[in-house]
C-alpha cells in the first residue's frame, strides 16, 4: 500500500459500507417485488416517469470515473482537464433528441443490440455486440477497481476486500430486484451524491482561496494553468466524443430510454446532462487546491477523494466515502443490469433460445448477473493501472459507433456496410492512436474515421430503409 | 589454565560476534538508502509522473527533492511523509532530477527525468479534427431532432 497516512479508520469505514450495504440490498429486494415479468425486470414496466429518469440519468453518468477521473484530469491535464472532462454532459444532451426518435421508432425496443440488428442485419450486429460487451466490461472493472482503491485511500481498507465488497453488494442488488432495484436505488443514490458534493463544495470553497491556488499552481505545475497543453487540448475533443460515442451506444441508455415514456426520455437526458455539467468542473478545482493544501498523492485517480476527506475532517471523511460509495454503487447496477439485458436478449433469446419462455429469460438474465460480477472479480483482483488507462482502452471501440448509430437514426441511406466499415475502419485507426500518440487522440480518430468511412458508404451505396421494420412486434403481428 | 584460555577466547568470540552483528546493524541503517521503484530514466510526454520507491522499514519518513541539476543545486524538498509514491505534474519541457532519503539518511541514486510535450502542431491538428467531427454530429442530430420528437 503505497499511501501510508489513512483518512478514517478501518472500523468506521467497515460499518459505513455494512450499513449501505445493507440498505441498498434490502431496497433492491423491496423494489424488486415489482418484477413480475421480463418487461418488470428488464425495463421497470416501461412506466418510469420525469424524476425518477432525470435521477437514474444523472446518477449513472456520476460514475466513479466523474468523482475519481475527472479530478485526475485537472490534475494531468490542468484547466482544460476540467473543461475536458465536463464535455462528457454533451453525451447525454445530443442523446436527448435521440432518445425521442428511438422511443417513437421502437416503441417495444429492449436494447441497443435490438435496433443494430435491425437497422444493418446480422454482421454489423454480431460486431455491435463485441464492442458494446468489451466495453460495458471495462468499464464495469474500472468500476470494480475504483471501488477497491477508493475504500484502501481512505479506510485502510485492503483493496482486495473493498473492491469485493462492492462488487458483490451491487450483483446482490440487481439480481433481486433488475431495472426497478437499479433505478430506485439510483434515485436514492442521485439524492446522496447531490446532498454529498454541495457539502463537500461548500467546505472545500471556504476552506481554499482561490488567489492561494492560483499562485501556488503558477510556481509549482505551471503547464495546468497554460491554455496551449497539448496533451490536453487534444484532450478535450477526446474526451467529448468518448462521451457521445459512450452514451450513444451503450445500453445503459438505450434500456432507460425504452424504459421511460417518449416526452420523460427527452427531458430526463436533458436535465440530467444539464445538472451533471458543473459537477467535474467542481471536482476537477478540488484536485487543482491539493497542492495549496499540501496533501500528497499517491495515485492521480485518488486526488478527488483524498483532497476531499482532508479538508472536511474526519466527519466529513464519512460524507465522502459515502458519496463516492453511491457513484460506485449507482453505476456499477446499471452496468450489470444493461450488459446483462443485452446478453440475455442479443445472444441467448436470439442466437442460443429464441423459444425461452419468459422464467427461462429470467433464469438465464439472473445467471448472467452473476457471471459478469464473478469474472469482473476476477479481472479487477490485480490492479491493472490507472482508471485512466483502463477505460480509455476502450475509447476508440465506442466512439467509431457514433456515426453507424445517429444516421442509422436518422438517414434512410445509411446502410449496413458502412456501419460495418465505419465500426471496424474508426476502432484500428484509434487503436493504433492509442498505442502511437496516446490516449488523448484514440478516440477522436475513432470517431473521424468512422464519420468519414460512413458518409463515403452513404454517398456511394445508398440504402432506402424503411422505419416501421425497426418496430420488430409491430411488424412481426401485420405479418 | 586451559578453561581460562579457553573462556578468555569464548568470550573474545562472543564480544566479537556480538559487535559484528552491532556493526552489521549500524551498517544496515547506515544504508538504508531507499530505492526508487522502476527504471531511472523516465520520458514524459505530458507532464506529469508518478514516481513510487520501495518501504525500507516500519515508522520511516522519507524526503524526496527535485532539481533542474544533476548536482542538485537549489534542489526543492516536494515531498516529505510516510507515503510510498507520489505524483507530479504541471512541467514544462526541460530535464528534472529526483532523488530520496529516508530518516535523513543518505541520499538514493537520482532518478531522471525528461519532459518533452506533444507539438501544438500536432494537438492543434487534432482538435480541429475533433472540432469538424462534433459539428458535424450536431448538425445531424439538430437536423433530425423535429423528425425525432414529432
Amino acid at each position: 500500500m503505497e499511501h501510508q497516512s489513512y483518512i478514517i479508520s478501518p472500523e468506521h469505514g467497515w460499518i459505513i459500507i455494512a450499513g449501505l450495504s445493507v440498505l441498498w440490498i434490502g431496497l433492491g429486494y423491496y423494489w424488486g417485488r415489482r418484477a413480475k415479468s421480463m418487461d418488470g425486470y428488464m425495463l421497470a414496466g416501461r412506466r418510469v416517469g420525469l424524476a425518477l429518469g432525470t435521477a437514474t440519468v444523472m446518477a449513472t453518468w456520476v460514475t466513479s470515473n466523474t468523482t475519481m477521473l475527472a479530478p485526475q484530469f485537472a490534475l494531468e491535464l490542468g484547466i482544460w482537464g476540467m473543461i475536458a472532462y465536463s464535455t462528457a454532459a454533451l453525451g447525454l444532451l445530443l442523446f436527448a433528441p435521440l432518445a425521442a426518435r428511438i422511443r417513437r421508432l421502437m416503441p417495444r425496443g429492449y436494447t441497443s443490440g435490438d435496433f443494430i440488428r435491425l437497422r444493418y442485419g446480422k454482421p454489423a450486429w454480431v460486431l455491435f455486440l463485441l464492442i458494446s460487451i468489451f466495453y460495458g466490461f471495462i468499464w464495469l472493472i474500472s468500476m470494480g477497481m475504483a471501488g477497491g482503491i477508493l475504500m484502501n485511500a481512505i479506510a485502510g481498507i485492503p483493496y482486495e476486500i473493498g473492491m469485493s465488497v462492492i462488487l458483490f453488494v451491487c450483483v446482490a442488488y440487481t439480481l433481486f430486484g433488475g431495472l426497478y432495484a437499479v433505478i430506485g436505488t439510483d434515485y436514492v443514490q442521485s439524492v446522496l451524491i447531490l446532498i454529498g458534493i454541495v457539502i463537500i463544495g461548500v467546505a472545500v470553497f471556504q476552506l481554499v482561496d482561490f488567489g492561494t491556488v492560483y499562485a501556488d499552481l503558477s510556481t509549482d505545475k505551471p503547464m495546468l494553468l497554460n491554455a496551449l497543453l497539448p496533451a490536453s487540448i487534444m484532450a478535450v475533443f477526446n474526451n467529448l466524443l468518448f462521451g457521445v460515442g459512450e452514451v450513444f451506444h451503450s445500453n445503459v441508455w438505450w434500456s432507460r430510454v425504452f424504459a421511460m415514456s417518449q416526452k420523460a426520455g427527452r427531458r430526463a437526458y436533458l436535465i440530467g446532462g444539464l445538472i451533471w455539467l458543473p459537477v467535474p468542473v467542481a471536482a476537477g478545482f478540488i484536485a487543482l487546491s491539493s497542492g495549496s493544501i499540501g496533501i500528497n498523492i499517491t495515485r492521480p485517480d485518488m486526488v478527488g477523494p483524498l483532497v476531499a476527506a482532508n479538508v472536511l475532517g474526519q466527519a466529513g471523511a464519512i460524507v465522502v466515502f459515502m458519496v463516492f460509495f453511491c457513484s460506485l454503487a449507482s453505476s456499477l447496477d446499471s452496468l450489470l443490469a444493461s450488459t446483462s439485458d443485452l446478453i440475455t436478449q442479443d445472444i441467448y433469446k436470439k442466437m442460443i433460445k429464441p423459444q425461452a419462455s419468459e422464467a427461462q429469460l429470467r433464469k438465464a438474465s439472473s445467471r448472467i448477473v452473476l457471471g459478469l460480477g464473478f469474472v469482473a472479480w476476477i479481472v479487477c483482483l490485480p490492479r491493472i493501472g490507472t482508471l485512466a488507462d483502463v477505460l480509455f482502452f476502450a475509447g476508440p471501440l465506442v466512439a467509431s459507433t457514433i456515426w453507424p448509430i445517429a444516421t442509422g437514426l436518422f438517414w434512410r441511406k445509411a446502410n449496413a456496410r458502412g456501419a460495418i466499415a465505419g465500426m471496424i475502419a474508426g476502432s484500428v485507426t484509434g487503436l493504433v492512436f492509442y498505442f502511437v500518440v496516446g490516449w488523448y487522440s484514440a478516440s477522436l480518430i475513432g470517431a473521424a474515421t468512422s464519420m468519414i468511412v460512413v458518409v463515403l458508404f452513404t454517398y456511394l451505396f445508398p440504402g432506402t430503409f424503411e422505419w416501421h421494420k425497426l418496430d420488430e412486434k409491430t411488424a412481426a403481428s401485420n405479418a | 589454565m586451559t578453561f581460562p584460555y579457553r573462556t578468555t577466547t569464548f568470550s573474545s568470540w562472543y564480544l566479537s560476534l556480538v559487535l559484528i552483528l552491532i556493526s552489521s546493524l549500524n551498517l544496515v541503517a547506515g544504508d538504508q538508502r531507499p530505492e526508487f521503484r522502476g527504471k531511472y530514466e523516465l520520458m514524459s510526454r505530458d507532464g506529469h509522473v508518478r514516481l513510487r520507491w520501495q518501504a525500507v522499514g516500519p515508522n520511516a519518513i522519507y524526503e524526496l527533492q527535485q532539481s533542474d541539476t544533476p548536482a542538485f543545486d537549489n534542489a526543492e524538498t516536494i515531498y516529505r511523509g510516510p507515503d510510498l509514491a507520489t505524483f507530479i505534474s504541471g512541467l514544462p519541457d526541460g530535464v528534472y532530477y529526483y532523488r530520496l532519503r529516508m530518516n535523513d539518511g543518505d541520499w538514493s541514486e537520482p532518478l531522471t527525468l525528461t519532459v518533452k510535450h506533444y507539438s501544438l502542431q500536432l494537438a492543434l491538428t487534432l482538435a480541429g479534427l475533433g472540432a469538424i467531427v462534433f459539428l458535424l454530429t450536431v448538425a445531424l442530430v439538430l437536423k433530425g431532432t423535429p423528425k425525432a420528437i414529432r
